[in-house]
């Protein structure tokens, strides 16, 4: 019966064009994934692609720096988003895109990239994709399936 | 990867019946690929790689919706049929409703065996590679899943 049903089409439809128009929807929502963090309160963006062009020859890889990148720009964005409540004395406060620029260079290595990553990501767990479907306890996860179905020994060890 | 979408979306969409939540799922696989392809080792075949990613995001949707559904045998079964039915994208005969609704019924991890084996015809030693199990498990659960489907249908046929 079911070799049967094996050679008559299963019945799932997709709409038209579905895979053809995939790749494109999927960019799309990738894209965001690789785009730096929309641009702080004052619109100071365009530094944030001299900053990437100057420190790009200082750190690798490339995914780093960009995250690290972010991570600054999330900095500099939260005092120059406070920077009317801000003290005088606060460096970051009206700075001007090369200034910017200019101070993260001379004090890139009071940044940790480790916590800057951390602060990006900090709640992604990728551990999930590196983990085995079935783990070590997964053969007996699988057959426990089988015994709350109560399968009987005798058949069990049939099948093995 | 564009070559890999097409299989995946099918062996996703044969785990979640319904096109708009396999077209969610396979977003999240690919995202997911996109986010950690550094964390591939290449110790195995891409495709054993995302055949992995997508049948542990499946069974995570499957799980989610199971916990939504607070139904009883019954309840799960017309619920099946109707979210079957009433997808736009499904048209089969009575005979393919009721093999959807046998697969639909089984375990999680039991209905990714069935699957693959019974429309991919994955052999059994890429299977235990894509599933990171034995193959002596695979054939036990397969069997069974087999044995569950055969007699739900027939259950089926003779209630007719």
């Amino acid at each position: 019966m079911l070799a049967r049903l094996k050679e008559k089409p299963e019945g799932f439809d997709v709409p038209t064009d579905y895979f053809a128009k995939m790749e494109a929807e999927l960019w799309d929502k990738v894209k965001p994934i690789e785009a730096p963090v929309a641009a702080p309160a004052s619109g100071k963006t365009s530094w944030l692609d001299n900053l990437i062009d100057q420190v790009s020859w200082l750190l690798q890889p490339r995914m780093a720096l960009q995250l690290a990148s972010v991570a600054l720009v999330l900095f500099v964005g939260f005092f120059a988003w406070n920077r009317t409540a801000a003290p005088a004395t606060d460096v970051l406060a009206d700075l001007t895109a090369d200034e910017a620029s200019a101070y993260i260079l001379a004090n890139l290595d009071d940044y940790d990239t480790e916590s800057l990553i951390e602060a990006s990501f900090g709640d992604e767990d990728f551990s999930e994709i590196e983990s085995s479907f079935f783990d070590e306890a997964g053969v007996d996860e699988l057959l426990e399936e089988l015994l709350e179905e109560d399968i009987d020994l005798e058949t069990l060890e049939g099948y093995l | 990867m564009s070559a890999y979408q097409e299989r995946l979306y099918w062996h996703v969409r044969r785990m979640v019946e319904r096109h708009e939540d396999a077209n969610d799922v396979i977003q999240n696989v690919f995202i997911k690929v996109f986010k950690s392809i550094k964390n591939f080792k290449g110790d195995a075949k891409l495709y054993t790689w995302l055949y992995r990613i997508a049948t542990n995001e499946s069974i995570t949707f499957l799980n989610k919706r199971k916990k939504k559904a607070t139904n009883s045998l019954d309840d799960e079964l017309s619920t099946v049929s109707h979210q079957l039915t009433a997808d736009s994208y499904f048209d089969a005969d009575a005979a393919q409703l009721r093999l959807k609704e046998a697969i639909a019924l089984l375990p999680e991890k039991q209905k990714a065996v069935f699957n693959l084996r019974y429309y991919e015809e994955m052999p059994y030693a890429e299977m235990a590679k894509v599933l990171d199990t034995t193959v002596g498990a695979l054939k036990a659960s397969y069997h069974h899943a087999l044995k569950k489907v055969e007699n739900y249908l027939k259950e089926v046929d003779h209630n007719l």
